[in-house]
């Protein structure tokens, strides 16, 4: 689509892929390793000891929050009721990353956030995968 | 037909599913451990002939991590239509400066680095530049990147021969955008934020509507954005750093924000929205716009703005009457 859309199309032409088609939206294709991806480092958040800030917002950026905007851009177009609950609890998650101490709704926020990953994963077709430990 | 929202920027990882092989990016310099090549990605929408802009661009790497900081070179070739290519003709060159989101520190005093997106996240944006045809180019970047050598990277983008979206030069639309005045809209649907608290963040960008501040001769800054909603990861901070500006430049200018969505749930977008940024069913999003006291479009910022370059566009402006 779009934005990705004229570069996509300009650069890589009509070499279309055949294949059991993957859910995308406007920010392209979910597949299950980079969702996996995703909740497991929501997953490692909750293992990391309670108020470790900075840990938390590393493992957050670095690993998951690109996927849940691709994730969520995916859902919007199946259930955009399931894609809204999970941009709201990112951006909750964000908020609580934002000043230098984790809140105490914090935990709270993370375990919402993986609940509604899982739901819009599964809008989408996918497996929603879970955390071992924590959540 | 439910609208696309299409983001200026999207995130890399999204960038690096959909980017493609020998079509892509190429590389002079090493690739950086497993990280691959670095990727250009355009971040600027709604190019237009003949009529000086800015040109960002993103430079992730496959395995998310981003260049930042610093600055790097670009160069532009025109190489013809989508109806009909032609070899590269030379274009315009110029230098790129980082643009950060808000809350990635200011540079570090030195070139381009290769960072994680949880220490530094931005754009590279040319100013000033002039394509003196529509069609399609292509820019070429390079990136003297610390610890990896010059690594270059190729995208393509289409110029069009007018802009789609209201552009500098041309009067503002007269928009009744939701205020906190106006009645019967549902909260979320004046700031999305307000979807998370039941609470309106930043009451002082929800006051104006543009068409009381182009009657009433007021230089307005005017935010579209989408905090909650955004498809970017960039429409929250952005939203943010407006209101930052709005403190301490109340005396120039009226600042305004108009959220995007109507109704996130039922996909409606705000009429006001609509009319500035909606084209074919299609609307990026986040845009920043400075209409001047006569109601004429002085300047429009896609995707990332440095907060400085803004910041002097407003001390430029004559103090407003009380």
């Amino acid at each position: 689509m779009a934005i990705v859309g004229p570069l996509v199309l300009l650069s890589c032409g009509s070499d279309g892929e055949t294949g059991p088609a993957s859910p995308s939206g406007a920010l392209g294709i979910v597949t299950e390793e980079a969702a996996d991806r995703a909740v497991a480092g929501l997953c490692e958040m909750h293992t990391m000891p309670p108020g470790d800030r900075d840990a938390a917002n590393r493992v957050f950026y670095d690993r998951s929050h690109d996927e849940l905007h691709v994730i969520a851009a995916a859902t919007q177009g199946e259930d955009p009721a399931v894609a809204g609950r999970l941009l709201r609890a990112k951006e909750r998650v964000e908020a609580d990353l934002r000043p230098e101490r984790l809140p105490g709704g914090f935990v709270r926020d993370l375990d919402a956030l993986i609940a509604a990953t899982s739901d819009a994963l599964v809008a989408i077709g996918l497996e929603a995968p879970f955390c071992t430990t924590g959540a | 037909m439910r609208p696309r929202l299409l983001p200026v920027l999207v995130p890399t990882v999204a960038l690096l599913a959909t980017s493609c092989g020998s079509g892509g990016p190429s590389g002079d310099g090493e690739p950086t451990g497993s990280g691959g090549r670095m990727v250009a990605v355009v971040a600027s929408a709604d190019l237009y002939a003949n009529a000086p802009q800015r040109f960002a661009v993103g430079l992730p790497f496959a395995d998310g991590r981003l260049v930042s900081f610093g600055s790097v070179g670009v160069r532009f070739s025109y190489t013809g239509t989508a109806e009909q290519s032609i070899a590269p003709q030379p274009g315009p060159e110029a230098t790129a400066a980082y643009v950060p989101t808000p809350g990635t520190p200011d540079g570090r005093g030195s070139g381009p680095i290769v960072a994680q997106p949880s220490e530094a996240r931005g754009v590279y944006e040319a100013r000033g530049v002039t394509f003196d045809a529509a069609g399609i180019w292509q820019v070429e970047v390079a990136a003297d990147v610390q610890g990896a050598g010059t690594q270059t990277a190729r995208a393509s983008f289409s110029v069009a021969a007018a802009p789609s979206l209201p552009a500098p030069g041309q009067p503002a639309l007269k928009t009744e955008n939701l205020t906190i005045r106006s009645k019967g809209a549902p909260l979320g649907a004046i700031d999305s934020r307000a979807d998370l608290n039941g609470k309106i963040p930043d009451p002082e960008l929800h006051r104006w509507t543009i068409a009381r501040a182009i009657e009433e001769h007021r230089p307005a800054l005017v935010v579209f954005a989408t905090p909650v909603y955004c498809v970017s990861r960039f429409c929250g901070p952005v939203t943010d750093l407006v209101d930052e500006l709005a403190m301490r430049y109340d005396d120039r200018a009226v600042f305004i924000h108009v959220e995007i969505w109507r109704d996130f749930q039922d996909q409606v977008i705000n009429r006001a929205a609509a009319d500035w940024l909606l084209r074919n069913d299609d609307l990026t999003e986040p845009w920043l716009y400075l209409i001047g006291a006569d109601g004429t479009i002085l300047d429009r910022w896609g995707s990332l703005f440095a907060e400085g370059e803004v910041a002097e566009a407003l001390r430029r402006l004559p103090p407003m009457r009380p």
